[in-house]
């Protein structure tokens, strides 16, 4: 895998969720290349070639959209996007915070941290295709990425 | 206790999106392998998931109300009343009278005081639903200990047999068939009043209508 050529980057240690906002998102655009990582100590290590990513990628090229789950094992989510944003080679990459709760008190503390959108996982299922779906039209079509 | 919300909010969602996400997947991928009698089965497999996630949802709602600090204001509870409807109104037919008396004002607790009015009148607007000619009536009498408001609808009231179940949680006086909800609106409705100080009741002719009342104690 080139992992310098990745337009999404999942954050998710749900493995079935990640399953099926895999699916939606892929079949949006057929040429998506989207890497899925489970825990947030790894994410950092790609988003930063550290760790297992050292040497394999270049912070030169950025994925375009980052979905951060929040509640993750060990790092949660809102700890990575504060190492994303708070790093100026990282932090102009668009992030989407996923989360499956509305009750989520952090929502303006992601907001602070610079997150690009803070979106539910509803539980219907065509509402979360529809939402990753919309995600995917606005994010990767419509959005003009950084730079 | 607010942490337990959401982290109960949290974990029972995320396995009902699977249940769906993956049946949706399945009557996908698989389609031309079921036949009619399958579908109907992951159909209802489908509508008792999201069935759950909205117990779950309510539940949770439940909760928080019951906990939160109640913040006293005076209410102009005319007004309150006429955006409440003004709302209801953009998505249900017009074809409801609404007789609105004016009402006195209150001193409460904005934001759950305006959960009270909102499951009432829903409730009025959902069960005259079926009626030709639905007629909400909504006032308040002031007499003097105390302050009671009132909401009447000419829909299918209830058996005041069964009253006691009235307020209770995820209990219900109808079929899901006949009238969607999931029995959560009046526990709100009851817990909030409660905590004011206050009472709530009902009274019912069946096939009728019903009036639901509650009433705040004046403050001093």
């Amino acid at each position: 895998m080139d992992y310098n050529a990745i337009n999404v980057l999942l954050v998710e240690d749900n493995l079935d969720e990640a399953e099926l906002a895999m699916r939606q998102l892929k079949k949006n655009r057929m040429n998506t290349r989207l890497l899925h990582i489970k825990d947030g100590e790894e994410a950092l290590d790609f988003i930063f070639a550290t760790g297992k990513y050292d040497g394999l990628r270049d912070l030169q090229h950025s994925p375009d959209l980052i979905l951060l789950d929040i509640q993750m094992p060990k790092l949660n989510g809102i700890e990575v996007l504060e190492k994303i944003k708070g790093d100026e080679r990282t932090r102009s990459i668009p992030v989407v915070v996923l989360t499956s709760s509305n009750q989520n008190p952090n929502v303006q503390r992601c907001y602070e941290l610079g997150a690009n959108s803070y979106i539910v996982k509803p539980i219907g299922i065509e509402n979360y295709t529809e939402a990753l779906k919309r995600l995917g039209i606005y994010w990767q079509i419509l959005n003009i990425p950084p730079g | 206790m607010e942490a337990f919300s959401y982290s109960v909010s949290h974990d029972l969602r995320a396995p009902l999106r699977g249940i769906i996400g993956f049946t949706n997947i399945l009557e996908e991928d698989y389609g031309s392998k079921l036949d009619d009698e399958a579908r109907r089965i992951t159909s209802i497999i489908k509508k008792n998931t999201s069935r759950m996630g909205q117990l779950v949802d309510d539940l949770l709602t439940f909760s928080r109300m019951g906990r939160q600090e109640l913040i006293k204001t005076n209410i102009n509870s005319d007004k309150l009343v006429a955006e409440i409807i003004e709302e209801v109104r953009s998505h249900t037919n017009e074809s409801i009278i609404w007789q609105v008396h004016p009402l006195s004002a209150m001193t409460a607790d904005l934001n759950t005081i305006r959960q009270v009015w909102v499951n009432l009148i829903s409730n009025a607007v959902k069960y005259s639903g079926k009626k030709e000619n639905p007629v909400i009536e909504i006032g308040s009498v002031d007499n003097g200990a105390s302050l009671t408001f009132f909401v009447r609808d000419n829909g299918v009231g209830f058996d005041e047999k069964y009253k006691a179940k009235l307020f209770k949680v995820f209990q219900r006086l109808h079929g899901t068939e006949e009238f969607e909800g999931t029995g959560i609106g009046l526990a709100i409705v009851d817990k909030i009043i409660a905590k004011h100080g206050g009472k709530v009741w009902a009274e019912a002719s069946k096939g009728h209508g019903a009036v639901f009342y509650f009433s705040l104690p004046t403050e001093q």
